[in-house]
C-alpha cells in the first residue's frame, strides 16, 4: 500500500547514463564556448570533427523515429543572417517533433536537365501527428525570419 | 574541492570541474528525466545534455540560495515540461519509444514504476521530487511554480492515485 513515502522511496534514485554521454555533453559545452578543452590533442581533434557535423549533431543520441514530413528550406534573394547554431538550437527546442535535418553544400553535384530557379539550402525531418501540427513547427522555423522560403511536404510511408 | 568550489570552477569553464559535477549529479538527473518523461524517455539523453548546457549558460545567475542539485533539478523539470508540451496525445509514437532506455525495475517495483508513469504530470512531478529525491515542498513549489499547499495536495492526490492503480492491478 502507498501509505507514505516509504514504498515510493524504495524506487531507484539513480540510473547510470550511457557511457559516452558525458563526452558528448562536454563536447557540446565546448562548442557553445562554455568549457575549456582539458584533454589530449587527440580529443581536441575528435571535438573538431563533431563541430564539422554541424546541425546534424542534435539528434545523435535519439532513438530512430520514422519522419512523416520534410521541411525544405529554400535559398531566396532576401535570405540574410542566421547561423547553424541558431537553426540547431531551434531544432533542439522542437524535439521530439524534429527528428533530423541537414544543411546542403553550396555546390551542386548534378542538375538535370538544368538547375531549378530556387535552390534547396537544407531540410528538417519532422514526425508529427497531422498537417496542422507539422505546419506549426514549420512556421516557427528561423529560416522564415531571415527571409528564406520554406516548403512542407508529407513523406509517403 | 567542495561542491561550491567545483561550481565556481565550472563557471570558469574548467572541464575537470564539469566532469566531477556530472559524476555527482548525472545519475540522479538521468533517473529523474526517465521517470518524468515516461513514454517519452527516449528523449532523456538529449534532455540531460540540455540540462547541462542551460546550467552552464545560466550558472552566473546561480547564487547558492538552493543547493546546486536542487537548481539542476529545476532546470530538468522545465526541460521535461517543454518536451512533453510538444507531444500532446501523440499515441502513434508512443509505441515506437516505449521501453527505450527505461530504468529497469525488478520484481514488485514493476507495478509501482508503471503506476508512477501513469500519473498525470503535475502529480508525477511532485511525488517523484518529494518521495524519491526528498525535496521539500518549498523547494518543489519554487521548481514547479506552485505554492507549498498545492505541492502538498498534489502529493496527497498522487499517493491516492498510486494506491488505486496498484490496487487495480491486483484485482
Amino acid at each position: 500500500m502507498i501509505e507514505d513515502r516509504n514504498e515510493i522511496a524504495s524506487l531507484p534514485r539513480e540510473t547510470a547514463p550511457p557511457r559516452d554521454l558525458d563526452d558528448a555533453i562536454a563536447a557540446a559545452l565546448r562548442r557553445a564556448g562554455l568549457l575549456r578543452r582539458s584533454r589530449a590533442p587527440l580529443y581536441a581533434a575528435a571535438a573538431a570533427i563533431v563541430l564539422a557535423i554541424g546541425i546534424a549533431f542534435f539528434w545523435t543520441h535519439r532513438a530512430p523515429v520514422q519522419p512523416n514530413y520534410i521541411l525544405l528550406l529554400y535559398e531566396s534573394p532576401r535570405l540574410a543572417g542566421g547561423s547553424r547554431a541558431e537553426y540547431g538550437a531551434w531544432a533542439r527546442e522542437m524535439r521530439p517533433l524534429i527528428v533530423g535535418g541537414e544543411e546542403l553544400a553550396d555546390s551542386t553535384v548534378l542538375a538535370v536537365p538544368a538547375q531549378p530557379a530556387e535552390r534547396v539550402a537544407g531540410y528538417f525531418l519532422i514526425r508529427a501527428k497531422d498537417d496542422a501540427s507539422a505546419a506549426r513547427v514549420a512556421r516557427a522555423c528561423p529560416h522564415l525570419r531571415h527571409g528564406g522560403a520554406i516548403v512542407l511536404r508529407r513523406i509517403v510511408l | 574541492m567542495d561542491e561550491r568550489q567545483l561550481v565556481t570552477a565550472f563557471l570558469g569553464g574548467e572541464e575537470a570541474a564539469f566532469r566531477a559535477l556530472y559524476d555527482l549529479h548525472a545519475p540522479s538527473l538521468y533517473a529523474f528525466l526517465n521517470r518524468i518523461l515516461g513514454r517519452w524517455r527516449s528523449e532523456a539523453n538529449d534532455a540531460l545534455q540540455d540540462v547541462w548546457l542551460r546550467a552552464a549558460r545560466d550558472l552566473g545567475r546561480f547564487r547558492f540560495q538552493s543547493s546546486f542539485r536542487t537548481w539542476l533539478f529545476g532546470i530538468a523539470v522545465n526541460r521535461c515540461r517543454e518536451i512533453l508540451r510538444l507531444t500532446p496525445n501523440y499515441e502513434e509514437e508512443i509505441a515506437e519509444v516505449e521501453g527505450v532506455t527505461a530504468p529497469e525495475p525488478v520484481g514488485e517495483r514493476i507495478d509501482l514504476e508503471r503506476a508512477v508513469a501513469r500519473l498525470p504530470l503535475r502529480y508525477r512531478e511532485v511525488v517523484v521530487l518529494h518521495d524519491i529525491y526528498e525535496h521539500t515542498h518549498a523547494e518543489i513549489g519554487a521548481m514547479l511554480g506552485i505554492d507549498e499547499g498545492t505541492s502538498k495536495s498534489n502529493l496527497s492526490r498522487a499517493r491516492a492515485l498510486l494506491r488505486r492503480f496498484i490496487g487495480g492491478n491486483h484485482d
